[in-house]
């Protein structure tokens, strides 16, 4: 069973760099996340893994590089674009084209499209398929060696909602049996779904990586969720302990920067009474807009007059965070009402 | 190498292109040397030996009155082998499929080397079949001059056919090298021809234009019948053996380039 071990990876379109110095790792038995905004260089990754592109740094799958296996597609299939293949070469023949040179029999052919539901659709030529049919046989040519390795770019680009819930159990599959997945994805829910553990790049350098899990907890949008008749008492306690608390809609206050288990702690030194206490969680999509947000290469403006019309703050997400959102600074507290950022304020 | 090769082999009979160009490769071949064989005089005394049979056989090239053109339709399937490749975007899949480049390269080079020069002998076999059912003892199937002119057009329609291939990698556009492969013998080296000679006389004959790959190495089957004014400004064209060697280096010089080109860019 594979390890996929990246290290230093490089590469420099003109003066431009689109990845520079990237390290990772991806085990066996795990389905790994490969988030980015766009232009963060995802592709050129994937692209400098399997040696496509030349740059520097190492890939190795179990200490080979993609270069020097022979028969590639028995040890790691890639899947790198949404169309892979010769309009109208069959789509049977284009895995008979690519099994034979890679030793593997041609009755895994019939097998594989079978599995991704193309089996009908092996006489036709694929110029005339549908993207998500056209990832269906991507994805097909890269489990056609049954490799203990999969790279996937975007696969579940063009799949309807049936074929993202087969993509996703098929995956998970693949890496209970001791398989190493790498998948990149730009649909946060999809790889919240998904995946075990992420490798989040921004501007072509590593931002992070880890479980998902940890990944979330760490971001500064999971927060503590207080309501209390006593702010007045609580808040300046919280702010002391470093907590930053922001008044939100429906009269509660939303806490970063400080648990769950110190909040309740701080309340009950200070005798102000709680009415609920609970933790919200960022979702995945929060905490990878909070990571990414000063490394994203194409930045768009939301002109401001359109910024409140999507509902108030805290009533759900809206492509906006929840609450209004700061960074923490010397103000730690703000009664319901007079944020500048509230609800018929000034943005 | 084996892969690579296997994968080429299905990569060629995978595609409808490869049939239509050899189906007309071969069938052009045959009904246009069947109609110069049946058309021609055998009497006719322009003719020295083993010319009338090699015109039929090369359709009129060997004697200068037309281009080969079953080797144009062969150069097409030497631009195909990289074109399709890019035009597609196949070429990501093939090396991850097959991720030694210098064994695709010299995978596509052989297939598109033998291919070429099995259509070559199929297509000159075609010819000798229509020359001696129409000219009967006038045809020289026996004639040294006759298998001389056949190697020639063997080698040149090989080497035309490889030269498609390091066009179509170099400038990774299949329309643009299909239009270059094509215009290069014909327009563009004739136009280079003009204006080589015209201005410059016999020293632009015979030290510069006499050696454009394709003009020489068509030297390998040519046998004018008549004095063009080439002669004119005493044009001494190059042996075949000679011509043969020009268009060799020059079409190892353009897969030298392309092969560097192909192991050093990002697929």
């Amino acid at each position: 069973m594979a390890v996929i071990e990246s290290v230093g990876l490089s590469k420099t379109y003109g003066s431009k760099p689109a990845v520079v110095n990237l390290s990772f790792r991806v085990n066996p038995g795990s389905v790994t996340g490969f988030l980015g905004p766009n232009g963060a260089g995802k592709s050129t990754t994937m692209r400098l893994m399997v040696g496509l592109d030349n740059g520097s740094g190492t890939t190795t799958f179990d200490g080979m590089p993609f270069r020097r296996l022979t028969h590639p597609m028995r040890h790691v299939g890639v899947q790198l674009e949404a169309k892979p293949f010769h309009p109208t070469r069959k789509a049977r023949n284009h895995l008979r084209m690519l099994a034979g040179a890679n030793g593997i029999p041609d009755g895994r052919v019939d097998e594989v499209l079978g599995l991704v539901g193309l089996l009908s659709e092996a006489g036709h030529k694929p110029g005339k398929f549908s993207l998500g049919m056209g990832q269906r046989l991507g994805i097909a040519a890269a489990l056609l060696g049954d490799p203990h390795t999969l790279i996937l770019d975007e696969p579940a680009n063009g799949l309807d909602p049936q074929g993202i819930n087969w993509l996703r159990n098929l995956l998970k599959q693949l890496a209970s049996e001791g398989r190493s997945i790498f998948v990149s994805s730009h649909l946060l829910s999809e790889m919240a779904l998904l995946a075990d553990q992420l490798v989040v790049i921004g501007r072509g350098q590593l931002i992070t990586s880890g479980p998902i899990r940890d990944f979330i907890t760490s971001s500064a949008r999971t927060s503590v969720i207080v309501r209390t008749p006593d702010m007045s008492l609580l808040g300046p306690a919280l702010a002391e302990r470093g907590g930053h608390a922001i008044g939100t809609d429906d009269g509660s206050f939303s806490v970063t920067g400080i648990g769950q288990t110190e909040v309740g702690d701080v309340a009950h030194s200070v005798g102000a009474r709680i009415h609920e206490l609970r933790t919200r969680e960022a979702t995945l999509e929060e905490a990878f807009l909070d990571a990414t947000g000063m490394a994203a290469e194409f930045v768009a403006h939301t002109p401001p007059h359109d910024a409140g019309q999507f509902g108030p703050p805290g009533a759900g997400y809206s492509g906006q965070p929840p609450g209004p959102w700061q960074p923490p600074g010397p103000a730690p507290w703000q009664p319901p009402g007079q944020d500048p950022y509230g609800p018929g304020g000034a943005r | 190498m084996t892969a690579a090769l296997r994968y080429e082999w299905r990569r060629l009979w995978s595609i409808r292109s490869t049939y239509w160009l050899i189906g007309s490769t071969l069938a052009f071949q045959f009904f246009m040397s069947l109609i110069i064989a049946a058309s021609v005089d055998a009497g006719d005394s322009d003719f020295s030996e083993g010319q009338l049979t090699s015109s039929v056989v090369s359709v009129g090239a060997s004697i200068g009155s037309l281009p080969l053109f079953s080797a144009y339709i062969i150069a097409m399937l030497g631009v195909f082998s990289f074109g399709h490749e890019y035009r597609h975007g196949m070429i990501r899949a093939t090396l991850t499929a097959v991720p030694n480049r210098g064994a695709v390269f010299t995978a596509k080079v052989l297939t598109t080397g033998i291919l070429a020069a099995v259509l070559g002998i199929v297509c000159a076999l075609l010819g000798l079949l229509n020359a001696t059912m129409f000219l009967g003892d006038d045809a020289d199937t026996g004639s040294s001059f006759v298998w001389k002119v056949i190697l020639g057009l063997v080698v040149y329609t090989v080497l035309f056919g490889l030269f498609g291939l390091p066009v179509s990698e170099i400038l990774r556009n299949q329309t643009g090298a299909l239009a270059l492969v094509l215009l290069f013998p014909s327009v563009i080296e004739g136009a280079l021809h003009l204006l080589l000679v015209i201005p410059e006389g016999e020293d632009g004959i015979n030290k510069v234009a006499k050696f454009l790959p394709f003009d020489a190495g068509g030297q390998m089957f040519a046998r004018p019948l008549f004095a063009d004014i080439d002669d004119i400004f005493g044009y001494v064209p190059l042996e075949p053996a000679e011509g043969g060697l020009v268009l060799g280096i020059f079409t190892l010089v353009l897969l030298a380039l392309a092969s560097t080109l192909f192991v050093k860019r990002d697929a």
